[in-house]
């Protein structure tokens, strides 16, 4: 045997230090196959119709999987169990808009223009965005107080989560952080979106105007309209309510013309937007909920400012404890039908 | 023979195989535990293959070779695969690296070569089992662990 085929065998061998012990394992493998089971047992006994939308969302990591492994593809409904769980319970993620931009000297200057929590609840039947001001101060771990987008720069998407987390009590199943440049390319692969303003933009970043109502934005446009926030009556809450009715039109887009069932098209999509999205948790669940539930998008957010005085917010000073209740308890329909001030539609 | 008589005999070597295949006891862990929520699901077409143990180490090969289930937008898209990171600061560390060199070299390798090192040099299957469990033929096991061993002789004579 030559010297390498030695080194090998040894190498294998001393690495059977790492081999974790089989009972915990043994323990783990009985869980997830009982939940694999109960989602058996659910998809077999739901309805047609049910079962026939469960499994559009489901479909997506299966043909995606079938399609990078160019496996044979076989109707997706034959196969009762798709490889990747389909997430049940409410879903939330923390969607951060991140303000970098080509050319910036510092990347570690990085803010978070927009903080967002998507909340899918359980039963699929819509995506909440509920927006907190970036402005909004925060208490970090350890005690100092800063702004919502700061923590951005403080100590990354981890930080800002954690931020978030502490303030709301919400855990997320995970957190992406998007920049203007993604969203351009995104914006660009799906031909440009149909966005209705809800007031009038004059934007500072490339001198157009857009007017109140419906229009057709394209990939160039973008920006200057999620950026837009001096001379809007309510600057970054505006500019909130804006970045909410432009996922709200993506979202309305994706799902007409079906291109968030199609696991190519969203594999095209997020392409396109490589290098300026991070997603940390299972990106993989949140797609097939966001699917699910993108059929109606409702926006939450406070409709002025909250000002503190000293260049920083107050985030939901009013409504915050029962707001934050509601999306642990997954009970935002009750809670936006109560306080409809808060709630776009 | 039962699922339960199957796991409580075979779990083990699968961790072991994992292991070696992986080089990280959390995916390792993960991947026995994806394959045998499988097996579960399938077993009574394992059970009636004519070597259930085969017949699972080969889906626990494939889904090594395909380690994108679960986290495919994240694998595929986002992220850069993370490389090993080595921090070497003392004798000691570095002779630990020397000898580890091969074993973080293996990682670098193409997953079907390191599954087939893994086969041949750490389960000590003939060739015959080696290509059932990657699924193609007696000829592309040989040339393919010959091209693994040339690469690690390469690395290992350049970082000499």
């Amino acid at each position: 045997m030559s010297p390498i085929e030695e080194e090998l065998r040894a190498a294998f061998e001393r690495h059977e230090v790492m081999v974790p012990a089989a009972g915990p394992v043994r323990a783990r493998i009985d869980i997830a196959w009982l939940r694999a089971r109960r989602r058996r047992v659910f998809r077999r006994t739901a309805g047609a119709a049910a079962a026939a939308g469960l499994m559009a969302g489901a479909a997506v990591p299966v043909i995606v999987e079938r399609w990078q492994h160019q496996a044979p593809t076989t109707p997706v409904a034959a196969d009762p169990f798709p490889a990747a769980p389909v997430p049940d319970g409410a879903l939330d993620v923390l969607l951060l808009g991140d303000d970098n931009r080509p050319g910036r000297q510092d990347p570690k200057s990085r803010l978070a223009d927009t903080v967002m929590i998507i909340h899918v609840p359980a039963d699929r039947s819509r995506v909440y965005l509920v927006s907190l001001p970036r402005d909004g101060e925060v208490e970090l771990p350890g005690g100092t107080r800063a702004r919502l987008s700061e923590t951005l720069s403080r100590g990354g998407p981890a930080l800002t989560a954690r931020a978030v987390t502490d303030l709301t009590g919400v855990d997320f199943d995970a957190t992406v952080t998007i920049g203007l440049r993604a969203l351009r390319a995104i914006t660009a692969a799906v031909g440009g979106v149909d966005m209705c303003l809800p007031q009038p933009i004059r934007s500072v970043h490339n001198g157009r105007k857009y007017p109140q109502g419906c229009q057709h934005l394209g990939a160039d446009d973008v920006a200057p309209v999620l950026r837009a926030r001096y001379g809007l009556p309510n600057g970054s809450y505006d500019r909130d309510r804006n970045a909410q009715v432009f996922l709200r039109s993506l979202a309305a887009k994706l799902t007409g013309d079906g291109t968030i069932h199609s696991p190519i098209r969203i594999n095209e999509l997020l392409s396109a937007g490589k290098g300026d999205i991070e997603i940390d948790g299972d990106a993989g669940a949140l797609v097939v909920a966001v699917a699910q539930g993108a059929a109606e998008v409702v926006g939450v957010g406070e409709p002025g400012f909250r000002s503190m005085g000293n260049g920083r917010e107050r985030i939901y000073p009013e409504v915050g404890p029962e707001l934050y209740a509601a999306i642990r308890g997954d009970d935002l329909a009750a809670w936006s039908a109560a306080n409809p001030a808060y709630v776009l539609r | 023979m039962t699922y339960e008589e199957f796991a409580d005999s075979r779990l083990g070597a699968l961790l072991r195989y994992a292991v070696m295949l992986t080089g990280d006891e959390h995916t390792a862990q993960d991947l026995v535990q994806d394959t045998m929520v499988r097996v579960q699901l399938n077993w009574r077409r394992v059970a009636r293959s004519d070597s259930p143990d085969g017949y699972v180490r080969k889906m626990l090969t494939n889904q090594f070779i395909d380690l994108r289930r679960g986290s495919w937008l994240k694998r595929v898209l986002l992220r850069p695969e993370p490389g090993p990171v080595r921090v070497v600061s003392s004798d000691h560390a570095d002779e630990t690296a020397e000898r580890d060199r091969v074993w973080s070299l293996l990682a670098r390798l193409p997953r079907r070569q390191r599954a087939a090192l893994v086969l041949r040099y750490y389960e000590d299957l003939p060739d015959a089992d080696i290509a059932e469990a990657l699924g193609c033929a007696v000829g592309t096991v040989r040339s393919s662990i010959s091209r693994a061993l040339a690469a690690l002789r390469t690395e290992l004579v350049e970082a000499r």
